[in-house]
């Protein structure tokens, strides 16, 4: 799976988002992982990560970089309100459903 | 267009009859009661500048509900630029009433309301978010003014809601219908609340399981039946009653004008209620309303102090000595205060986010900062207009003296100022002065949208005090630093603390 990885900029985080994607990371075996919306083709999965609740990455045209997205924005991840140290677990589980989810659409 | 003008508001309050004291005697019109007409006037500007073409941008927006142009303390924020809009309206308005008009108590609960009902669905699946629509709909289609009721009068601040000897210091629930609640309590110091058209009620603090009848937030008609509202003084507040030029700021006077509403056994109907005993709900709605409400203070304040800015300058134009360094350095400082306060609103809500609800809300730590400056910065540009003013503002004599045929010559004759500004003008300008910078506007920018303690807590809150801990560690040398390694091409085992 063609995986993109998107950060804000962190200029003041509440959260230690490098830790969290690296944390992540170390559960992957044969994905593509690319950092920042490049290329001509979106990735099968963008995960946009903002270091606050502002957000100010989750835009438009970075969205377009992805078929999917997942969203964290400081301590929120899909509507939720997550401790921290929650969130690297939270994202491990997004990632594997929709990759679940991918290969039943490609059946 | 579902907008009024300040007179069709005011004509809008004849048609309602709240039950309202003052000074020990029942008010028969709130609209011609002479101690409320300034607090009114102010409420109306909020009406009548939306109808001016070089207010509109500002004082209007498009609802995302009805789809029509609205009065924007009706509307829900929709992005950060509406929360931007809302701080510069602030400013705007108190530049043109040089006090506080009221109206955006309600709109902070309005928004406070809307995010944290949303929420309390996404939990328990029921219907007040809905049910909340609904009613905003019917504000905006309206154009009402609702007063925002947070604040219990709280009894034994020890004490938990549910542990109060009088179980009716703060607002509770006391009987559940098929069609209603019945509640009663009080809601204290509650601003624009005689010449509003509804109250809107939240919870005033945190709660637990034991407080859930506590845990309440609904709107009625402020004329409702079992509603009695007794309005509270403030310094000066019967000048406006005796003459026009001592009381300063006649047509707009002086503060928001409070009441304490007092509500005995009154029936909500469902409809209305948006929260009741969801207690863990009860938090996030203080904390909402309460960040909308602090970012307000950079914008409505700031006002005030271009105002009184304006006045200190004039003043000292009018005594020759404008261009002495001292008055220099002294407005410069007022100015420098001023605009860090409004730094500060236009910060939070420039980083404002959106919420679950789809509705935004501002950077509660930058709000938080913002209010707690306006707690000290507000006493300081006040001082300071005091400073340049000097003790006249608190020994002038008053206006009968002035207009009397025998003594007001010698006035005339010895308060006049520099050539070219009467003493009249001198004196309303003093005067205006002493409203702002010596009467009940400090207490209210200390206490209003909450004490400075309640906003140290949330600071402390907002602070991440961990996360600067572990940034001095890397540069320190106690921790690795990552990006070091890059630059200074060391081996990883070195790049801790050994350059």
């Amino acid at each position: 799976m063609r995986i993109a990885v998107k950060y804000c900029g962190n200029c003041n985080p509440e959260i230690n988002s490098p830790r969290i994607i690296g944390q992540w990371m170390e559960t992957l075996k044969d994905d593509e992982i690319t950092f920042g919306p490049e290329g001509k083709t979106p990735a099968d999965l963008l995960i946009i990560i903002c270091g606050c609740r502002k957000g100010c990455v989750d835009r438009q045209e970075v969205r377009a970089m992805g078929r999917q997205v997942i969203l964290i924005k400081g301590r929120w991840m899909g509507g939720l309100s997550l401790a921290e140290n929650e969130l690297g677990h939270q994202l491990i589980q997004r990632v594997e459903s929709m990759r679940g989810a991918l290969r039943r659409n490609a059946k | 267009m579902p907008m009024k003008t300040g007179t069709q508001y005011i004509e809008s309050l004849k048609k309602l009859k709240p039950k309202v004291y003052c000074f020990g005697e029942k008010v028969e019109s709130v609209v011609d009661y002479p101690l409320f007409k300034p607090h009114i006037h102010a409420a109306a500007m909020t009406y009548e500048l939306a109808h001016k073409p070089e207010f509109q941008e500002i004082m209007t927006a498009t609802s995302h509900l009805i789809g029509e142009r609205v009065n924007r303390f009706t509307h829900i924020h929709q992005s950060t630029e509406d929360l931007v809009k809302k701080v510069r309206m602030m400013r705007l308005l108190g530049q043109r009433t040089g006090t506080c008009f009221q109206r955006c108590v309600g709109l902070d609960a309005l928004n406070g309301i809307y995010v944290t009902s949303y929420d309390i669905d996404q939990k328990y699946g029921s219907e007040y978010h809905e049910r909340f629509k609904d009613f905003l709909r019917y504000v905006q289609q309206n154009d009402l003014m609702s007063a925002g009721a947070m604040s219990d009068p709280k009894g034994d601040r020890s004490l938990r809601p549910h542990e109060q000897e009088d179980p009716d210091v703060y607002l509770r629930v006391v009987e559940r219908q098929s069609d209603g609640i019945i509640v009663r309590g009080a809601k204290a110091h509650i601003t624009g609340s005689i010449n509003s058209h509804e109250i809107i009620t939240m919870p005033t603090r945190a709660m637990g399981p034991e407080d859930k009848d506590y845990a309440l937030s609904f709107s009625v008609p402020v004329d409702t039946e079992g509603i009695t509202l007794i309005f509270g003084r403030q310094t000066n507040d019967t000048r406006r009653l005796e003459s026009e030029l001592d009381a300063g700021n006649p047509k707009y006077g002086i503060v928001g004008g409070e009441a304490l509403i007092i509500f005995n056994d009154v029936f909500v109907p469902w409809e209305r209620v948006f929260m009741c005993g969801e207690h863990e709900f009860a938090l996030e709605l203080v904390e909402t309303f309460a960040g909308y409400h602090r970012s307000n203070y950079g914008g409505c304040k700031v006002g005030l102090a271009d105002v009184v800015i304006g006045a200190s300058a004039w003043i000292a134009e009018s005594n020759g000595i404008e261009r002495a360094s001292n008055i220099r350095n002294t407005l410069t400082e007022m100015v420098n205060l001023a605009e860090t306060c409004w730094s500060c609103a236009l910060a939070c809500s420039y980083e404002g986010y959106q919420t679950p609800s789809g509705a935004y809300t501002i950077n509660p730590l930058l709000a938080n900062v913002e209010k707690l400056n306006i707690t000290r910065f507000t006493y300081e540009w006040m001082r300071l207009a005091q400073d340049i003013a000097g003790g006249i503002i608190i020994t002038l004599p008053s206006e009968r003296d002035y207009e009397h045929p025998e003594i007001g010559k010698y006035i005339d004759k010895y308060f006049k100022g520099k050539k070219g500004f009467s003493t009249l003008d001198r004196i309303r300008m003093y005067r205006l002065i002493e409203n702002m910078a010596v009467g009940a506007g400090l207490p209210e920018a200390m206490q209003g949208a909450g004490s400075p303690t309640a906003m140290k807590i949330m600071i402390g809150r907002g602070a991440n005090i961990d996360r600067k801990k572990d940034l001095a560690k890397v540069i320190a040398g106690i921790d690795e630093d990552p990006y070091f390694k890059g630059i200074a091409q060391v081996k990883e085992d070195k790049a801790k603390a050994k350059v």
